[in-house]
């Protein structure tokens, strides 16, 4: 018995620990349960959901871009796009053959994307309503349609840069398009369809369905009648010029609005597939040039703000000036003498400008450059825009100072100039360029309004005012003359850059009117100009002209007070050597002259030109006139007898200048610096074409 | 037909040696009133309560769309297999226990036969060849292998010669277990070999072998396996796995591993019990279960679609149901007449807790994926009726404990 008892014990005790380890065994997996379906519920919730349901994105309709008028410059319009259930085709080899004959694809291609393992996929996306008709009529099983949205612009290039364009999937991808994408693009909806394992659809498995948002639509400051007189112009000036490229920007001073933008190259957005990327590149604000002349009137401005130079103030410009060492020449050959600072500014002198620059000190005109938002995004609401490069201040030194006050060694982005040119429009406000004037919602409530956003007072009305009138200056009476349009008063300014070791040259002119209150600022640059004529005021003034003619036109802007008649002839900036028209008929020599951009005028009548004034050979301004004798008036020559002027002490060029505009023409003695002797001596009466013989020494 | 005459004359021989006791019983030898009275009611109850809810089970597992509950062939076997049990166990109750102890070496080396022509002429069912057709019903002898060996095991054990205190005294049970282990094994069921292995180690455990010796060999195979398959992995040392029992290994440490291939099962039957929550989303409407995301879902993966659409309440409920039960049926062990009755039942409560804890553990990520069934709910005639019988067995010798001594 006794050891029974000790065996039962043991076997009692054995009993009683597998009773335990059941008991460990059971609560351990009870609380691995409890841990799986209580505390890690909502995960697996979710991974359950995913696998189970298949959502399917119903694409919002996205918004309509508008010009400020309402004429709709981007649409969407639906269209078909053929998608398959792979698992519901039963001949997949058949379908793909018929769809083939359909869809620009191969039968390969179809195949391999009906076959995929997937319970749904793309054939191919956004298909045309023709195409669309023909495979309904197929009446295929496992091939579905679904609505996506195609954007259209309707009118194709026009503003191709600023819109931009958007991609496949309704994706903005460039100019508003990307910029205000999480306007236009609206929150897709969906649909959620339930899954078996193997991905069949399950008969009433659509769980839930909301439906998209479309986008808002968005209306511009463009007018699509301004950007079209733009796009004509540059496609104009792209045929008469050699240019690389060309831009050209309409703003409203006022509220920094952007009427107009092209540039050329251009492309179509309609199919910016086709095009080179590099085409789609909107160099009025991603690309940089150096500004030249049109920098001048921030110059000026900081000049005359700082109170540095007043506009009688007195310049004297012998063709060059020495800055530190360096000689940095006038553009214009033997200078422009004596000059008032507003001649300075008509002249577009550089040396006067250098002086000025001078005067206002490197510190101060470098804040004034940046006042004006320069080195500096100006914040337009496109995509891409550069910033421009400027010398930081502290590596500014005399000659930087002197090159920059004329524009050069500065790059800036057509954007910034307008826009700190419109701050000189703007009685000295300079505001944020923008091209959005209001985002509004499809059922017509307003969802943001852009107003004119102020940046900074960077020059005093006064100041403004002032800089107005030099460029008003320059359109009447100096190198802008070709920008001006008949009744209106235009301030405005050329530019010419030459590009760093090539022949090439960037031209533009920017301006304003009317002059006294300016309404519209517009800027017109043409890069890369490889042959003559390349001068701003050749090139981009008229381009400006024929802009602004027909802006004003259709703007309507009144004709303010046409200040002085044409008739007024000044000094032009251009030089040209007067051909000889001698025994050349009238048609032929006003033909020769007129080419030249020299002005004609006639003496008497007759087939044949005798005689000329002045001469062949000598320089002269451009538009300068050329009096032109017939036969049988000869003795009427006696008539253009001029003083012969006083040449001692001047340089050769100053000479050569002054004679040139006298009609007389120059003959070098001896050579030297200065002139030290003349004949005939000053104060006689010689013949127009007359010699004078000049001695110089050093 | 000569395959199936096997497993025909062994029931035949088990009906008539029960009408043989009957007889006996009807002379007088065991009065039925009196043992029933000792019946611990709970053990059938449980049994059966847990049958019916695999029965649902297996049904929300198998419905499909257009099939109504009459029509579904997997309940209508289900239902006939749990049916034939129950008879079963009907019938074996009245015959007292002590009767196999005649019969165990004879009906041994019959099963061991079984084994071996399932070997030769058995069906390839998912990668093991362990089937044996019988006209419209297959038959598993794996299943009722567990069976025998636990009944030859607990005879050899009963016997007093046998010192399994001594670790040489293990040599004789432990060849006992390893003849059909390793048929099984070469059927390419690793699952069930492993019962095997459980039933002989609690039954060596109960019988009294050194405790540390046992555990230690335990643990000392577990760590040989870690270490094996660690050496395989990272040095490319040999080791007897095909790829996808060592993947079922691995994908346990890392779920990540594998995610369509062998952590494709664990994943989504942690997805249908996770998703499940606390109350589960209703019987017949869980939708990875109905979805077909669920793999094996009404045999191995049973315990999935239990959480999935009854929740964490459904699955604490089944797990208490067998927890109540393995616990009844180890007093009736301890309560054992003899201890040959200690041993049967010390060793179905091995086989069960082996199935319940190896199935439910694999469900919920804690354990490899071995595929053994959840007794009593999973589909499955073989798995049925063995475990149908293994609790008749339990009752059988429940209902001829030993007098209570006062």
């Amino acid at each position: 018995m006794v050891t029974i008892n000790k065996l039962s014990v043991t076997v009692r005790k054995r009993i009683f620990v597998l009773f335990i380890l059941v008991l460990i065994c059971s609560v351990l997996l009870g609380l691995r349960t409890a841990w799986v379906q209580v505390f890690h519920n909502n995960k697996y919730q979710n991974k359950a959901l995913e696998q189970r349901l298949r959502e399917v994105k119903v694409e919002p309709k996205r918004g309509i871009i508008y010009d400020r008028n309402k004429v709709e410059l981007a649409v969407s319009a639906s269209s078909d796009t053929v998608v398959a259930a792979p698992k519901d085709i039963d001949n997949h080899q058949q379908v793909a053959q018929q769809l083939s004959k359909i869809l620009d694809m191969s039968k390969s291609e179809i195949h391999q994307r009906i076959t995929k393992n997937a319970s749904a996929v793309y054939v191919e996306r956004k298909i045309s309503e023709e195409q669309t008709k023909q495979i309904q009529q197929l009446d295929l099983d496992g091939i579905y349609f679904t609505e996506e949205s195609k954007r259209f612009y309707p009118k194709g290039n026009l503003a191709s840069h600023l819109l931009g364009f958007a991609g496949v999937d309704s994706q903005g991808l460039q100019g508003i398009e990307y910029y205000y994408d999480r306007y236009l693009r609206g929150e897709p909806g969906k649909i959620s369809i339930e899954n078996d394992a193997i991905g069949r659809k399950i008969p009433n498995g659509i769980k839930d369905y909301v439906a998209p948002d479309d986008g808002t639509n968005v209306h511009l400051t463009i007018d699509h009648v301004l950007q079209y007189i733009t796009e004509r112009e540059l496609d104009k000036a792209m045929k008469e010029h050699d240019a690389q490229a060309a831009t050209i920007i309409m703003m409203n001073p006022e509220t920094g609005g952007v009427l107009a933008l092209a540039n050329r190259p251009t492309y179509n957005p309609n199919q910016f597939t086709e095009y080179s990327a590099e085409l789609w590149r909107n160099r009025a604000i991603s690309d940089t040039y150096e500004p030249g002349s049109t920098f001048k009137i921030i110059t000026a401005s900081a000049a005359l703000e700082e109170g540095v130079v007043h506009p009688n103030d007195k310049f004297y410009c012998p063709g060059h000036i020495e800055v530190a060492g360096q000689t940095i020449h006038c553009w214009k050959e033997g200078g422009h003498g004596k000059q008032t600072f507003s001649e300075v500014v008509e002249n577009s002198c550089n040396p006067g400008f250098v002086q000025v620059g001078e005067r206002v000190g490197t510190e101060k005109f470098d804040n004034y450059i940046r006042a004006f938002g320069f080195g500096k995004k100006t914040g337009i609401d496109l995509p891409g825009e550069a910033k421009g490069l400027l010398y930081s201040s502290n590596n500014i030194g005399p000659v930087e100072l002197a090159t920059i006050s004329f524009g050069h060694g500065i790059s800036v982005t057509p954007m910034q100039l307008i826009t700190a040119i419109s701050a000189v429009a703007n009685d000295g406000q300079l505001l944020e360029p923008h091209l959005v004037k209001e985002i509004v919602e499809k059922d017509g409530s307003l969802i943001k309004k852009i107003e004119p956003q102020l940046v900074r007072k960077v020059i005093s009305n006064k100041t403004a005012a002032t800089v107005r009138k030099l460029l008003t200056g320059v359109v009447e009476e100096g190198s802008g003359k070709k920008a001006k349009v008949k009744g209106y008063k235009i301030g405005g300014k050329t530019g010419t850059a030459k590009h760093y070791g090539k022949k090439l040259y960037d031209a533009s002119f920017v301006g304003m009117l009317p002059a006294d209150d300016p309404k519209l600022v517009a800027l017109v640059v043409m890069y890369g100009v490889d042959s003559y004529p390349y001068y701003g005021s050749q090139v981009a003034a008229p381009i400006f002209h024929n802009v602004v003619k027909d802006a004003v036109r259709y703007l309507e802007l009144p004709p303010g007070n046409d200040s002085k008649e044409e008739e007024e002839k000044t000094e032009s900036v251009e030089q040209v050597k007067v051909p000889n028209v001698k025994n050349m008929t009238l048609d032929k020599a006003e033909e020769v002259l007129i080419e030249r951009g020299l002005e004609v005028k006639l003496e008497g009548r007759g087939n044949k030109i005798i005689e000329q004034v002045p001469k062949a050979g000598v320089i002269v301004n451009e538009a300068s006139t050329v009096i032109l004798f017939f036969s049988g008036n000869e003795d009427r020559k006696d008539n253009y007898q001029v003083t012969v002027p006083k040449l001692k002490g001047l340089k050769l060029s100053e000479a050569r200048d002054l004679l040139g505009d006298l009609g007389l023409q120059i003959e070098i003695k001896s050579r030297g610096n200065v002139i030290s002797k003349q004949k005939p001596n000053p104060g006689l009466t010689v013949g127009s074409e007359d010699k004078i013989k000049v001695w110089l020494s050093y | 037909m000569t395959r199936g005459k096997g497993a025909w004359s062994f029931f035949l021989h088990l009906v008539s040696v029960s009408l043989y006791n009957l007889f006996k019983l009807g002379l007088g030898g065991e009065k039925l009133n009196k043992l029933f009275k000792n019946l611990d009611y709970l053990i059938p109850v449980l049994t059966i309560a847990l049958v019916l809810c695999g029965l649902f089970l297996i049904f929300s597992a198998t419905k499909s769309h257009d099939t109504s509950l009459l029509n579904n062939t997997f309940l209508k076997k289900q239902v006939i297999a749990a049916l034939l049990g129950i008879v079963a166990v009907i019938i074996t109750l009245l015959v007292n226990y002590e009767v196999l102890r005649d019969y165990a070496e004879i009906v041994y080396i019959a099963d061991l036969l079984l084994l071996g022509i399932v070997l030769v002429i058995g069906q390839t069912v998912k990668g093991g060849q362990s089937w044996i057709s019988l006209g419209r019903f297959n038959f598993q002898p794996a299943e009722i292998t567990k069976l025998i060996v636990i009944i030859m095991l607990a005879h050899v054990l009963a016997k007093e010669k046998y010192k399994v205190k001594n670790i040489l005294g293990l040599i004789v049970p432990g060849l006992y277990v390893f003849i059909p282990f390793s048929l099984i094994l070469l059927q390419n069921d690793l699952g069930s070999s492993l019962v095997l292995i459980a039933i002989f180690i609690g039954m060596i455990y109960v019988a009294g072998a050194n405790a540390l010796f046992l555990f230690g060999s335990i643990f000392g195979v577990i760590a040989s396996v870690v270490t094996w398959v660690t050496a395989h992995i990272y040095l490319g040392v040999y080791i007897p796995l095909k790829d996808y029992q060592l993947n079922r290994l691995l994908v346990l440490v890392n779920p990540s591993r594998d995610p369509l291939g062998a952590g494709y099962n664990v994943r989504q039957s942690k997805i249908a019990i996770g998703s499940g929550g606390f109350f589960g989303k209703g019987l017949f409407t869980g939708s990875q279960n109905q979805l077909n995301f669920l793999p094996e879902k009404h045999t191995d993966f049973i315990f999935s679609v239990l959480g999935e659409e009854l929740g964490f309440i459904g699955a604490l409920i089944v797990l208490i149901l067998y927890f109540i039960l393995l616990w009844r049926a180890l007093v009736v062990a301890k309560e054992a007449k003899d201890k040959f009755g200690e041993y049967v039942v010390v060793g179905v409560i091995s086989m069960l807790s082996f199935h319940i804890f190896q199935n439910i553990g694999m469900a919920v990520g804690l354990m490899p994926v071995t595929g053994i069934p959840l007794p009593f709910l999973s589909y499955g005639g073989s798995s049925l009726i063995t475990n149908l019988l293994a609790i008749g067995l339990i009752m059988n010798i429940n209902m001829r404990k030993k007098k209570l001594m006062f």
